[in-house]
């Protein structure tokens, strides 16, 4: 379910970047990654939902200031932080799909072909903003058919093993 | 296809819709506990019970008590050390009906000692990716709060004649033994010397700190936790003396102030209060545009950006006293720095008589200048409306390092535009920043009214504040402009939380819950607008949550009061509501599995038996008649014209006389309403809903028929009681409506999680990445560029 959102894209221009202020009220740090099996398409659709200004601070930190391409840039920082690795220590690196964003959250989305993973075990990691807040706390969601399934992971467990 | 797919049943006796519905009842009846739980059974064991103190309509009791603490604070800045050093008087009056033989304090800046419980309890950071390196900013952290040498130092503990008193310091409480027990309606005087070294709030967070700025050498101070101050003594908790961990905020009692605050002479103070001596440190310019801004329709710059840069620019030698007076607070805060911009505009409506400011360094503007002050105002007009009328003489708004925080008439909120660092003349700010600063100031400010004046305890329920007040910050920014992005509000923005299991109910102590902003700020402010919006109605709850504001404004209102008195003045009962959103984790999803259609069978053999042969003959032919035709068969009976007889003739949807009188037969023994009721020519329809989240909910539907016309129709969420599982709802249309399709929650009103079970019959509902696939054509990276500029 997609809500309405203004199709408005924050800015990766490095000024942004470097002078990126907190806008929430409090500092509270949270993550959401939704894997959901599409049946349909056959795909293991990935989305990664975050606050804009945390992913920003995040990109800044990691990038320095060489930065030049945003989105390549934000593609490594995410490859980085999600992985999923098989029991065979395989690490499979999703496909890129891309970024979107609102005033509020910025959601970046990869897929997997079903088929790759269907029936297996993987070790997910999703430590995205934990470098930068100790009490960044993510949440992995696995829907399927009705059913969630739901990980937390916080700094220093960063990963769960997930059976697709 | 539609039609086809809907009309799942043809059954033509009215007896057999009765019987549907007869085994319904048998269902639910055998099975009391297991199939409908108990979603609508009171909050009995859940809520305290009523007393004196407390009454069961959610209003104070007739013995309703709190403390009184009055402080007489003096407090130097110390602007080359970073370092507070202060004095203070307090005045504890013990108004319940208990004699105490100690006195419990807050050292809310002992959290920023190394060895502090917040620090030791704090995780350690560990990339999971390489588990060697350490992130550089969590590595700062751990440094500088090694080396800090944070926390009070208390001086001097003595009685009003100067003698010392007994006390034991627990890390960020402190027990003060009194000479003699403090007896039901006396008062204690003491004093309390301390030092502290102000945090550099960027590198240890927190609600409050220095910022140092490079280019100008200057500091800007925001102070807040900032004196040892009363714990909390009430009669649901007694001492109030949970440690300071860090996120669970504070409970405090209301009193009187007068503060003496001495910095270097050119700084700018913004504080707490009323400026009792302004001829001492406001020039004459000053205090005339100050006297302008009071009925000025836009804000009056106090201090010009001009003559802040003059300001910042020099360092003063001398020393300057700024004493603030206020009347029923229950913390105080302030900011200091020669940086400070100064612009004022006076509010006064309905019992509102204020002076709403901003202070702001120089980098706040094109953006603190232009919104600052209005947001201020904006947000009292809008509180006022839902709660009560804002009683404090002013009310302001400072940027500093603090991205956002809350004290009795001041806040400090963060957002800055963009300075270029080549031309620092040339600014701009992104749309976030801009909503950000304006949602932020909206918020902090709201807090005035929730927990500065209905002084609901933080440190136990972080929701009772955040969730409150972030519910109406968000009709605040609905009526700031059309389409405000509001982060949160409505239902469908708190969908993917109410989705994920691991989850705590709302009704869980500050530091245990798991996912802050989602479960304090946003599920609440979901679940009061829905329960506005969709279930109350805006009058009956806009009357009952005022009402809420009014009975516990200057008063310590705790769970049950604010659930009971939702339900007191609105007259509905609301213990499923709060028991499913609040004491649990459950979540919306219905579903709509069936629709049966049915008409009513005349019973009489004339309407009937044709009817049966149309449907008969829709039936399709099987393979074996449509072979035996393409063959040509021959049979014996056309071949032998002898062997046909009365059943040749007459198939057996044909009315016999007996039929007819057997009819009439019936006709006679039925009552005059049941014959009338034989020849109503209605659709019925039998709805079938299942709950597949948990959380009971009216239904919302929207029905539409060939006829091109619809229908919405909205069930109140009592339709589960009897059976919190399934449920099923009958639908008399006339005898042209036939429905076509069925939609559950149609306008995305109550946070179903699953919209694919909201059809009937079925749609495919494509998924948000598949959504976003579908628009390739767009540019991402000059999106991206996208930005407000201004000069």
């Amino acid at each position: 379910m997609r809500p309405f959102f203004s199709k408005v894209f924050f800015c990766l221009s490095l000024a942004v970047l470097l002078s990126a202020s907190q806008a929430h009220a409090h500092r509270y740090h949270f993550g959401l990654t939704e894997l959901s099996v599409n049946e349909r398409t056959q795909s293991l659709e990935i989305a990664h939902r975050f606050f804009v200004a945390d992913v920003e601070r995040a990109l800044s930190l990691s990038a320095g200031k060489e930065m030049q391409d945003a989105q390549k840039q934000m593609e490594l920082y995410v490859n980085q932080h999600f992985q999923m690795r098989s029991k065979a220590g395989e690490v499979i690196t999703p496909k890129w799909v891309g970024v979107e964003s609102d005033v509020h959250d910025v959601w970046i989305y990869q897929e997997i072909p079903l088929a790759k993973v269907q029936g297996e075990s993987f070790m997910v990691r999703q430590s995205m903003l934990m470098e930068i807040e100790r009490d960044q706390v993510n949440t992995l969601n696995l829907t399927r058919g009705g059913d969630t399934q739901t990980f937390t992971l916080k700094p220093g467990a960063g990963g769960a093993v997930v059976k697709f | 296809m539609a039609l086809t797919m809907t009309i799942k049943t043809f059954c033509r006796h009215l007896g057999a819709v009765l019987v549907g519905f007869t085994c319904t009842t048998a269902a639910f009846a055998a099975d009391p506990l297991n199939v409908t739980g108990d979603k609508f059974r009171q909050l009995d064991e859940l809520l305290p019970t009523p007393n004196t103190y407390r009454a069961a309509s959610g209003a104070p009791g007739h013995e309703y008590w709190q403390q009184q603490a009055d402080y007489d604070i003096k407090v130097s800045l110390d602007d080359d050390k970073q370092r507070i050093t202060a004095s203070e008087t307090i005045t504890y009056k013990n108004n319940s009906p208990d004699t105490l033989r100690y006195l419990w304090l807050q050292l809310d800046q002992n959290r920023f000692k190394p060895n502090s419980s917040g620090n030791l309890a704090a995780p350690v950071d560990v990339q999971s990716i390489a588990p060697d390196t350490i992130p550089f900013r969590s590595f700062r952290r751990e440094v500088v709060s090694a080396e800090f040498e944070g926390g009070y130092q208390i001086t001097k503990v003595a009685d009003a004649r100067g003698r010392d008193l007994p006390h034991t310091i627990v890390d960020t409480n402190m027990r003060i033994d009194l000479p003699q027990p403090l007896k039901s309606g006396d008062s204690a005087t003491f004093r309390v010397d301390w030092e502290y070294n102000i945090i550099e709030q960027k590198a240890l967070g927190g609600r409050s700190g220095y910022e140092y700025f490079e280019r100008d050498g200057n500091y800007l101070y925001e102070i807040a936790q900032w004196f040892p101050r009363m714990a909390a003594y009430n009669d649901v908790s007694g001492w109030q003396n949970k440690q300071f961990l860090g996120r669970g905020e504070f409970a405090l009692e209301f009193g009187d102030y007068r503060v003496a605050i001495e910095v270097p002479a050119d700084h700018i103070v913004a504080s707490t209060g009323v400026l009792a001596n302004p001829q001492d440190v406001l020039t004459r310019e000053q205090r005339a545009r100050l006297k302008q801004a009071e009925t000025a329709k836009k804000p009056v710059m106090i201090v010009t950006k001009e003559e802040a840069l003059e300001n910042e620019k020099d360092r003063a030698t001398g020393r300057k006293t700024w004493v603030f007076e206020a009347e029923n607070v229950r913390d105080f805060a302030w900011a200091s720095s020669r940086k400070f911009l100064w612009d004022a505009q006076g509010y006064k409506k309905g019992g509102t008589d204020t002076m709403a400011m901003s202070f702001y360094p120089e980098e706040g503007t094109p953006l603190w200048d232009k919104y600052s002050t209005e947001a201020i105002i904006h947000t009292m007009d809008v509180y006022n409306r839902y709660s009560f009328d804002y009683p404090y003489p002013t009310s302001i708004s400072v940027n500093g390092p603090v991205g956002g925080m809350e004290y009795p008439m001041i806040t400090f909120n963060g957002p800055r535009p963009e300075i270029d660092e080549e031309d620092r003349e040339k600014r701009t700010y992104s749309r976030r920043t801009k909503y950000g600063l304006i949602s932020v100031i909206i918020h902090e400010v709201g807090h005035n009214y929730y927990p500065m004046i209905v002084n609901s305890d933080e440190r136990q329920w972080t929701w009772m504040d955040e969730g409150l007040n972030t519910y109406v910050q968000f009709l605040a920014e609905q009526e700031w402009e059309e389409k405000y992005p509001s982060r949160r509000g409505d239902a469908r923005k708190i969908v993917e939380y109410m989705k994920s299991e691991n989850q705590v109910p709302i009704m869980t102590n500050s530091e245990s819950i798991l996912q802050f902003g989602n479960n304090a700020y946003g599920k609440p402010a979901t679940a009061l607008n829905i329960l506005r919006e969709s279930i109350m109605g805006r009058e009956l709850f806009d009357f009952a949550f005022r009402e809420y504001a009014q009975r516990w404004k200057f008063k310590r209102p705790m769970p049950a009061d604010f659930f009971r008195t939702m339900e007191d003045a609105s007259g509905i009962d609301l213990d499923w509501f709060w028991r499913g959103w609040f004491y649990t984790t459950d979540h919306v999803d219905i579903s709509i599995d069936q629709v049966k259609h049915y008409t009513v069978g005349t019973k009489n053999p004339d309407v009937e038996n044709p009817w049966k042969r149309e449907r008969f003959l829709e039936e399709p032919e099987t393979v074996t008649v449509q072979k035996n035709r393409a063959n040509k068969m021959t049979r014996i009976v056309d071949a032998k014209p002898e062997l046909s007889d009365f059943y040749n003739e007459h198939d057996e949807f044909d009315v016999s006389n007996a039929d007819r009188n057997s009819y009439q037969g019936m006709l006679e023994g039925l009552e005059d309403w049941e014959r009338d009721l034989l020849n109503v020519e209605s659709n019925v329809y039998v709805l079938d809903f299942s709950n597949v989240g948990g959380l009971v909910m009216p239904i919302i539907l929207k029905l539409d028929y060939s006829d091109g016309s619809s229908e919405e129709l909205r069930i109140p969420a009592e339709i589960w009681t009897r059976n919190a599982a399934k449920t099923s709802k009958m639908l008399v249309r006339g005898k042209d409506k036939l429905l076509t399709s069925v939609t559950v929650d149609p306008h995305w009103e109550m946070a179903d999680i699953d919209v694919e079970n909201n059809f009937y019959p079925r749609r495919i509902i494509k998924s948000r990445l598949e959504l976003f696939k579908d628009e390739e054509s767009r540019n991402l990276m000059k999106d991206w560029e996208e930005e407000l500029k201004e000069d």
